[in-house]
This record gives structure tokens, C-alpha cells and sequence, in this order.
């Protein structure tokens, strides 16, 4: 397999580039020349470029038989939501363009399992679901409608466009720390210790670059698949990060309107300190809501993810010795048994 | 060597020029330079002579600074004696970073410095930011890493020409204040003031014995509350000069009728070096008539102000009375606010409401800022700036057996905790002598040879939780270039952090170590042999990392503390409550060696467990002008309201009457286009409204179960 793999040295990208060069696999690793690619394997091969031009695409695909397209940003802040939906957009279809110039018949692209919609209640969706979109952030938009092109445009230049909608993807090394990743250090550095209401759904980046493989050989072109691991209540992630960490808490249980207040509060504080909020009311309005699903459609092509719990433990075994947890912040953390053997298991310090 | 001597030369029926010759004279000079010259054997025209005169001077009329024809005389003195090698020269000011027209060149043009006095003896100007060479200060020096401009360094005689003022700070300015301008970088409120302490700065350039000869230029003295920055002239009608710079700085202060250890940055190298044994006071030393000096309250107000690096910058930029036409502001806002405040602080001395005015100010910033602290200290630990110090006590003091006797100290010690039982923490300890004697251990699942090569033993104690700052220094090292001695000054959160609520202050303490290595051990011991804060009468313990069995490193801590108490809880004596405080205590120190034991394994992990941000070292040398750090904020805070302000008055049509309806060149007269719907203000405030609304309805129904 001749694979040429975009965004890299992001959080799903560069599993996607471990798990695909173990594999035997010839790699292209689609990075700008801004980025941090210390943390790629070496014997991947980098191709600078970037997925807003077209020509750039176009020649980094050269020789290969596959994309994965794993660019783009999850960020609920920081961005003008127009832009952040026509970069989107614009990156999507210059994949397809760049595959169709080069002959590529597959491309399996990341969305997300919120373009399935959410639900008030709790219950599992699946990839065929009718969940709801009320109040839908930017990311979301931008996801729906990248699909929607990928499909389009891949039926149009008879391309296989395969679509990923992975849960809340956490894991490392991450280091523009992604919303799922964020969620997890904002808990351990919150002196309250609050936790939500509402679910969610949560998976390894590990997990997520396996099924991405997986679809590659085994999924259907124009078929959208969620890949998960647990539906779990905030309250139980919450409550799993403090075991794991051998913290206190969760003490307080936020409803939508006070996190909606606190919300528009650090929003409003970001003007003085020019630090990006802890939460903003993008965020607070997902609160309430169930973002449970089910991989069954994906189960059966031969996905098995690990288990919330141990994706937890894997993304706190490097989230608390990268830099996105201050040092105060680190001493006050007492790590479960089950982080150390974690690591003693993978030999990863 | 004649003895170090001060000369007091009063006389108001001579002019400035003839008594300076006549201070001159009585206090040696000549001699002294003489004398040096020999030493160096040079000749007369290439002994280079170094003169540095006080230019902090913001008025051309000021009697801030040294004047120029004064220091103009003193060279056409040393050219009739045949020293024709001399140089002014000065660091760049601090102003610059605020101030146009304040580089050393620009400032001597403006002064009036010609290069050649009027009776022919030329000079040069340099300045003391270039020409940086390696200053070899000692390792145990704040200013170890610094360097010095090679005008300094190769000067064979150095003279420090300083203003006899007040200041509203230091209670007064003179010769040893005047000596931390040589240092190099530009922004010296900030670096030597803020990342440095004055004290220890000043301190680390005085003990080098550099200044030859110092003289204070008290003829027409600048006197009152502001004395560094607002004209305040008195006629005293003296001349200071002398070889030891801390005694002409102490008979100075005398003569302000001031105690001479009042300003901390001659009160701690008055403590540290001291006057000389044996010296000679020459002159008159009554008191000047009429002087005013700072009040207590407004120079401990205005340290407490101070303590913020950015309200330092900002209360310098904003109370200067400055010759605008000279030296223009960088910043039109600064400009602004000076014009208003800097007025009002003028009449300081004369108007109470001013002077009460901005006392109130100075405690009501201070106040903030010690809130502030007192938050990070508690909650927000990685804000608070490292402190960067000298080693605070002299090694060399301690000989190979008072730090070997570490060990029959600390090891007794540690036998008598280990019989002691658990609290319900899993806290071994007990009382001795008012101090707590306890011993916390922690196994972690790491080879022990994974985890010394990962945690260098010599940093132990800095790794301990709440450190923020200090200096290490290795004394002596065994064949395999591991540190087996070491002296260290550690610097910690008050503890509790709590304490900090009632005044508790940082605990710092000075320490000799001694540091074992063996093959199925490390272990680092140590004494405390000062608190130059008197924080902690006793820090004594020692840290371990032992192999257990495969993959088991063991952590042991045990320490001897005593620290000294807010006076609150000195009132508040817990002794009278043995299970509160017992319960106080263990909580503590529960926490404390928890989150020390979480540093040492962050260390393992790679990380640098260190707590606190580092001030910049570069800050304000590279074109950077305006204001550090947080007072960008209270700009971007002024900004947002601005903002919001201007956007007001813009719907409010407040504008368009006098500059929006402007016609251009082919008559046609233009409206601005209607304001982003999305992003205007009314739509923001409807929609926040909508949302909030929303949300209580969901709430609702999600709290009664009503569909």
C-alpha cells in the first residue's frame, strides 16, 4: 500500500502513519513547513504542503493508491465560523481532486459522530439515526458538509470516499491538544471538580487510525461508519479521570444554564487575558445532550476498541507528562496502579 | 594602605567648582589615583580614568542628576594633573524603554557634554550596554550569569559621581543605588529591580571592590518626598568624597538625618560586607537644615506598589515630571496620564491630599497585588515568577567536616521518627523542641537504575513541592563527577499556602548538603545555616531513593521544620487546640510531600517538575518598548472598553454631526456601511438572552420531568 496520509502530526494522523508504516506500508506524510513533525516515525516520508492548495495535493499524492485525510481542525474556539466551514470544505475537495488526478480509487476521510445528530435522552445512535441538531456548533457544519462533498464529488469522479466518524477521540502525543484531549486537562486542572449532565461517547486515537485501516480495505465507498468505544455519563468520565488520577471529585454537577453562564464568562474574560476560555458557549450549549452511538456497522467489519476506561488510562499515561499540564498541577496528581501498568506493559517512558 | 576615610567638605561662601577641588583634595584623590597608577605602572596619558555620573535627569534645569558642568570640572582637574585618558560613561536607562531621546549619547548632547571642557582636556562618552565582555562574577552571585561592558572592565580607575536626592523607594539615592546603572541591559527597573533583587545586585557590583572613589554632589541637593523625580532644589551647599563607597553613602545618609540601613539596598551590604573596621570621618557631620525626607509610609506604600513588575513600569512613566519638548513620551497614553498625575504628585510635599492621595493609591495597587499573589499562591501557582537570588551565605565558611557532621544530625534523627507510628495519613511524626520531626515514604513502580538516571539527586531538594525559586551551587564532586557537597538557598510558598491570606511570608533558608551515592542507594542530607528572612528557624532532613525489589524505586523524606508564624497565629496560639493544630499538621504535610513525592516522579516522567515562570531574561533589549507582561493586559482591558465605548457612541450617532459625513475631493459626501449584523452588539445581547433562556427551560423540564 502506497498511502498518502494529510494533518499528520495530528492526533488521528499520526497514529494513522504508526499503524500504517507497521503494516509494511509506503507512507507520504502531508505536513506544512510550520509543523512540528518530531513526533513522526522516522522512517515516514514527509511531503510539505498543505490541504488548502489544490497543486500542493496534487503532487504529494503522486504515486499512491490511497488518502487518508485526516486534516482538519476540532476546535470550538479561535476560528470564524465561516472560514472554519470553508476550509473544510475547500480541504475535502482538494483531496478528491488531488486523488482523482492521480488515479487514487480510495479515500478514507475523518468526520465525526456528531453529524449523526445528538439525542436529549440516552439513547444509542447509529449511522442511520435521525438524532437532532439543534444549536450546532461550527465543527459540526463543517463535518456535515464535508461529507456531503466527499460523497458528491467521489461519486462524481468515481472515487470511494469512505467516511470515519469517530466518538471523542483522546490519546497522545496531541500537541495542539485537541476539544477531547482539552476536556480531559480542564477537569484535572478545575478546582471544583465539575462534571455535567448529558453523555458521550469516548475512543482511542488508536482505536480510531485501526478502523481507519480497516476501512481502507473493508469499507464502502459512500458509507459513513461511527467508531466508539463506551456511551458513559459525564458524571462516570469525570469520575474515571479523578480514579485514574487519584483525585478528588466530581463535587459539582453543571446544568445547561450555569454552564452557559460560566461559559460566556471565560469568553468574556479571554479580552483581558488573551488565554483561550476553558470552556465557551459552544460548548456550554452541548451540555444536557447524549452523545452515544453504537460501532456495530463498523463491529462487523472486525473493529474491536479497546474499552473507555483503558483509553483513558493510555491518554493520561502521556497527558500527564506532556506540557498541556503545569507542573503544580502534575504534583497534585497521584496515578492509579492501573497507569503504571499500563506503561510498564508498553514500555512507554 | 592608609585607612578607608570620608571627607564632608561644607562652604557656602565658595563656589560649586572650588569646593569640589577643595573635597577633592582633603579626601586624597590624588593620591589615590596616584598611588593606582604606580600599581599599574601606566603612564599618566594612558591611565584610563572612568567617571560615573548620575544622569538620571528628565529637565535640563533638574537637580536630579549630576550637572554637566561639575562633571566637566572634575575632568579639567584630573587633565592639569596630567591624566588625560578619561571617559564618562553610564549604562542605558530604563527610561528608553518609555522615553525618546534617553540614549547615553543622545542624553550627553542634551546635557550639554562637548567631549573637550573648557579648558581643553578632551573625553570621550561611552556607554556601559556595549561592548559586553565576561565579568567573571562568583559562582554564588546573582549576577553570575551577567556580564559588564569592557569600558568598566579595563577602566584603571573608576569614579562613581552620584546626586544627593531622596527617593521615594529607597528613602534615599546615592553612590551604591547610582552603581547598578553600569549594568548592561536597558530595561533596569525590570531586570534589576524585578528579576533581581536590588539589594543583592547592588551588592555583587560593590563587593568586586571595583569603585575607587566615590564623591556625592550635595551642593544643591533634590530633596522631599519625590526626590528622584520631581525638582525639588535645596541649597546644602557639600561635597561627600571618599574610597569605600558604603561610608560615603552612610555619612550621606547621616546627614539627611536619616538611619543609613533604612534603604534596603545599602542596609543589606551594610549587613553583608559592613563598613570597614578602621576609617576616618573628616569634616562637618550636622544635619543639612530644612531637608525633607520620604515618610515611612510613603516609601512602604510605594514598595508595596512596586512589588508588580508592570505597576513599577506604568507608576515610572506616569509620576515623572519630564521636559516633554526634550524627552517625548513613546506612548501618547503615557503621555496623557503623566500630564494629569504627574502635577498633582508635584505638590506632594505641600498638599496633604496629595501626598494621602497617592499613599491610598500606592496600598490600593499593592493591596491588588497582593491579592493577586496571595490567589496564585493558592490557586494558580504557575503564574507567580521564579525568584532568581544569590546564594545568600558564604561557603567557604563551612569546611569537609561541619558538612560531613550533616550526617550525625540528621541521622538520629531519622532512627527516632522511624519508631514512630503512622497517623491516620500515614504520616510518621512528633514534636521536638517546638519543631515537627517527620518521615513520609512513597514506593513507585520504577527500576531504581531508571529512576536515578532520570533524577539527579542533587536537585532533590529544589524538586520539593512549593520551591519557586533560589540558588545551587556544587562545592565538591568525587572521582566520578558526582556532586557529594553542595550549598543551596531554597526559596518556598509560605506554608501553608493559606498562610499567605494572613501575611505569611515566602520561607527562605540557606543550606549545606552532603550527598551519598551508593550502589543500591542515593541520599541527599542537609542543615539549614541561615534565613536571611527569618522564615524558618529549622529545614533540616534528608531526601532517598532506594532499590527495592525489581522495578521498585522507594522515596523517603524526612525533615526537621520549624517555620515562623504570621503574627495572627502567633496571637492564635494552637497549642492550647493539640488536635486541631495535630490535624493541621498532618494535613499539611500530607499535601506537601504528596504533590514533593508527584515532582520527583515528573522528573522521571521527563519533565521539569519546577513550579512558577521565569521572568525574561531579554525583556526590553531587542526594540521592545512600552510596558511588560500584565500591563499589556490592563491595556487590552482599557482596549475592550474602549471598544465597546466607541461602538455606543457610534450607534448612539455620536459621530456624525462633526466627522462622518466628510465630503472627498469629487463632493460626494460618504456614510460608513451598515455594522455586521451578526458581531453588532444589540444581535449579541439578543442572542445571549435567546440562549440563556433556552437553557433555563431545558433545565427545568430536565429537573421536574415535564415533557
Amino acid at each position: 500500500m502506497h498511502a498518502l496520509v494529510t494533518g499528520a502530526t495530528g492526533l488521528i494522523g499520526n497514529h494513522v502513519v504508526q499503524k500504517l508504516l507497521a503494516k509494511g506500508a509506503t507512507v507520504k506524510a502531508l505536513v506544512r513547513p510550520t509543523s512540528s513533525v518530531g513526533i513522526l516515525p522516522p522512517d515516514s516520508e514527509l511531503v510539505y504542503g498543505d490541504i488548502l492548495e489544490e497543486e500542493s495535493l496534487k503532487n504529494a499524492a503522486k504515486d499512491c493508491d490511497i488518502i487518508f485525510h485526516a486534516a482538519g481542525a476540532f476546535a470550538y474556539w479561535g476560528y470564524d465560523n465561516k472560514t472554519f466551514i470553508d476550509e473544510a470544505k475547500k480541504g475535502m475537495e482538494n483531496v478528491i481532486i488531488a486523488a482523482a488526478h492521480n488515479n487514487i480509487k480510495r479515500v478514507v476521510f475523518t468526520s465525526s459522530s456528531v453529524t449523526i445528530g445528538s439525542s436529549e435522552k440516552a439513547e444509542v445512535l447509529n449511522e442511520s439515526s435521525a438524532g437532532s441538531f439543534e444549536d450546532l456548533p461550527a465543527y459540526v457544519t463543517a463535518k456535515i458538509q464535508q461529507e456531503q462533498i466527499a460523497f458528491s464529488l467521489g461519486e462524481k469522479y468515481g472515487i470511494g470516499a469512505i467516511a470515519i466518524c469517530p466518538t471523542l477521540t483522546i490519546g497522545g502525543p496531541d500537541i495542539h491538544l485537541t476539544e477531547s484531549n482539552r476536556m480531559m486537562v480542564n477537569y484535572i486542572k478545575d478546582l471544583y471538580k465539575s462534571t455535567w449532565i448529558g453523555g458521550c461517547n469516548i475512543v482511542s486515537a488508536d482505536d480510531v487510525a485501526d478502523a481507519m485501516l480497516l476501512l481502507a480495505d473493508k469499507g464502502k465507498p459512500g458509507e459513513r461508519y461511527i467508531a466508539g468505544s463506551d456511551n458513559l455519563e459525564w458524571k462516570d468520565v469525570h469520575a474515571g479521570i479523578s480514579r485514574l488520577c487519584g483525585l478528588p471529585g466530581p463535587y459539582l454537577t453543571a446544568m445547561r444554564t450555569s454552564s452557559y453562564l460560566f461559559s460566556a464568562m471565560h469568553e468574556l474574560w479571554y479580552y483581558v487575558s488573551k488565554e483561550r476560555p476553558t470552556s465557551t458557549r459552544e460548548q456550554a450549549k452541548m451540555v444536557g445532550k447524549y452523545y452515544w452511538y453504537s460501532s456495530q456497522k463498523l463491529a462487523a467489519l472486525g473493529y474491536q476498541p479497546m474499552s473507555s476506561e483503558d483509553a483513558m488510562v493510555k491518554a493520561l499515561s502521556w497527558l500527564v507528562t506532556s506540557g498541556h499540564i503545569s507542573p503544580s498541577i502534575r504534583a497534585t496528581i497521584h496515578l492509579n496502579d492501573k497507569i503504571y501498568q499500563y506503561r510498564n506493559s508498553h514500555q512507554t517512558m | 594602605m592608609s585607612e578607608p576615610s570620608v571627607t564632608i567638605c561644607t562652604g557656602k561662601e565658595k563656589d560649586t567648582n572650588s569646593l569640589l577641588q577643595q573635597t577633592l583634595e582633603q579626601a586624597k584623590l590624588w593620591s589615590a589615583i596616584e598611588s593606582k597608577r604606580k600599581t599599574s605602572k601606566l603612564s599618566k596619558r594612558n591611565f584610563k580614568i572612568l567617571i560615573k555620573p548620575d544622569l538620571n535627569f528628565y529637565d535640563l534645569t533638574a537637580s536630579t542628576g549630576i550637572s554637566t558642568q561639575l562633571v566637566e570640572h572634575l575632568i579639567s582637574l584630573l587633565g592639569a594633573k596630567g591624566y588625560t585618558n578619561i571617559i564618562i560613561a553610564d549604562g542605558e536607562q530604563s527610561s528608553g524603554t518609555w522615553l525618546e531621546n534617553r540614549d547615553l549619547l543622545v542624553l550627553a548632547d542634551l546635557a550639554g557634554y562637548t567631549y573637550q571642557t573648557k579648558e581643553g582636556v578632551a573625553y570621550s562618552i561611552e556607554s556601559l550596554g556595549e561592548h559586553l565582555a565576561d565579568a567573571d562574577f562568583d559562582n554564588t552571585s546573582v549576577l553570575k550569569d551577567e556580564q559588564l561592558s569592557s569600558h568598566w572592565l579595563n577602566a584603571n580607575f573608576r569614579i562613581v559621581f552620584a546626586k544627593n536626592k531622596t527617593d521615594e523607594e529607597f528613602y534615599y539615592s546615592l553612590c551604591l543605588k547610582s552603581l547598578i546603572d553600569i549594568l548592561p541591559q536597558k530595561a533596569k527597573q525590570y531586570h534589576y529591580y524585578f528579576r533581581m533583587r536590588p539589594e543583592e545586585v547592588a551588592a555583587a557590583l560593590s563587593e568586586r571592590n571595583e569603585v575607587d572613589f566615590c564623591i556625592i554632589d550635595a551642593f544643591e541637593s533634590n530633596h522631599g518626598m519625590l526626590g528622584a523625580r520631581h525638582i525639588k532644589k535645596i541649597l546644602t551647599n557639600t561635597f561627600i568624597a571618599g574610597d569605600n563607597i558604603l561610608l560615603v553613602d552612610w555619612i550621606a545618609a547621616l546627614k539627611m538625618e536619616l538611619d543609613p540601613y533604612c534603604s534596603s539596598i545599602n542596609s543589606y551590604s551594610l549587613k553583608k560586607t559592613g563598613l570597614p573596621l578602621k576609617y576616618k570621618i573628616n569634616g562637618d557631620l550636622t544635619i543639612y537644615e530644612n531637608w525633607q525626607n520620604v515618610p515611612k509610609l510613603l516609601a512602604e506604600s510605594t514598595q508595596s506598589r512596586n512589588r508588580n513588575p508592570a505597576i513599577r513600569q506604568l507608576a515610572n512613566a506616569w509620576l515623572q515630571q519630564v521636559d516633554t519638548d526634550i524627552f517625548p513620551f513613546k506612548n501618547v497614553a503615557d503621555a496623557q496620564i503623566n500630564k494629569f498625575l504627574s502635577p498633582i504628585t508635584k505638590n506632594i510635599d505641600t498638599h496633604p491630599l496629595a501626598y494621602s492621595a497617592l499613599v491610598a493609591l500606592n496600598y490600593t495597587l499593592g493591596g491588588i497585588q497582593q491579592f493577586i499573589e496571595g490567589w496564585q499562591t493558592v490557586f494558580d501557582k504557575e503564574k507567580i515568577y521564579r525568584q532568581n537570588t544569590e546564594l545568600g551565605f558564604d561557603v567557604n565558611e563551612f569546611s569537609p567536616p561541619d558538612f560531613e557532621a550533616i550526617e550525625n544530625y540528621i541521622l538520629p534523627l531519622a532512627q527516632l521518627v522511624a519508631f514512630t507510628l503512622p497517623d491516620a495519613n500515614g504520616i510518621k511524626w512528633r514534636y521536638i523542641d517546638g519543631s515537627v520531626l517527620f518521615e513520609y515514604s512513597r514506593t513507585l513502580p520504577y527500576d531504581y537504575k531508571f529512576f536515578i538516571s532520570k533524577v539527579d539527586i542533587a536537585q532533590a531538594v529544589q524538586y520539593m513541592f512549593d520551591n519557586i525559586g533560589g540558588a545551587r551551587i556544587p562545592v565538591k564532586t568525587n572521582d566520578k563527577e558526582q556532586v557529594i557537597y553542595q550549598a543551596e538557598r531554597d526559596i518556598y510558598l509560605p506554608q501553608p499556602n493559606w498562610m499567605v491570606v494572613f501575611g505569611g511570608k515566602p520561607i527562605d533558608v540557606c543550606k549545606i548538603e552532603i550527598i551519598r551515592h551508593n550502589p543500591a542507594n542515593q541520599s541527599i542530607l542537609w542543615r539549614t545555616v541561615k534565613s536571611l528572612n527569618q522564615s524558618a528557624e529549622f529545614d533540616d532532613g534528608l531526601v532517598s531513593f532506594s532499590a527495592k525489589q525489581k522495578g521498585i524505586t522507594e522515596i523517603k523524606i524526612v525533615a526537621r521544620q520549624k517555620f515562623a508564624l504570621p503574627l495572627f497565629w502567633q496571637v492564635f496560639n494552637m497549642d492550647y487546640l493539640p488536635a486541631m493544630k495535630d490535624a493541621l499538621v498532618s494535613d499539611s504535610y500530607l499535601s506537601f510531600f504528596t504533590r514533593t513525592i508527584a515532582n520527583f516522579e515528573a522528573a522521571c516522567e521527563g519533565r521539569n517538575p519546577r513550579l512558577g515562570k521565569t521572568p525574561d531574561p531579554e525583556w526590553g533589549e531587542n526594540g521592545i518598548v512600552n510596558h511588560p507582561l500584565e500591563a499589556e493586559q490592563f491595556k487590552n482591558l482599557f482596549a475592550a472598553f474602549s471598544g465597546l465605548a466607541e461602538k455606543f457612541m457610534k450607534k448612539q450617532n455620536v459621530f456624525l454631526k462633526n466627522n462622518s459625513l466628510q465630503k472627498d475631493e469629487d463632493g460626494y459626501v460618504h456614510f460608513e456601511g451598515e455594522e455586521n449584523k451578526e458581531s453588532s452588539p444589540g444581535v449579541i445581547v439578543k442572542s445571549f438572552i435567546t440562549d440563556v433562556t433556552q437553557a433555563i427551560q431545558k433545565d427545568v423540564k430536565y429537573i421536574t420531568g415535564i415533557k
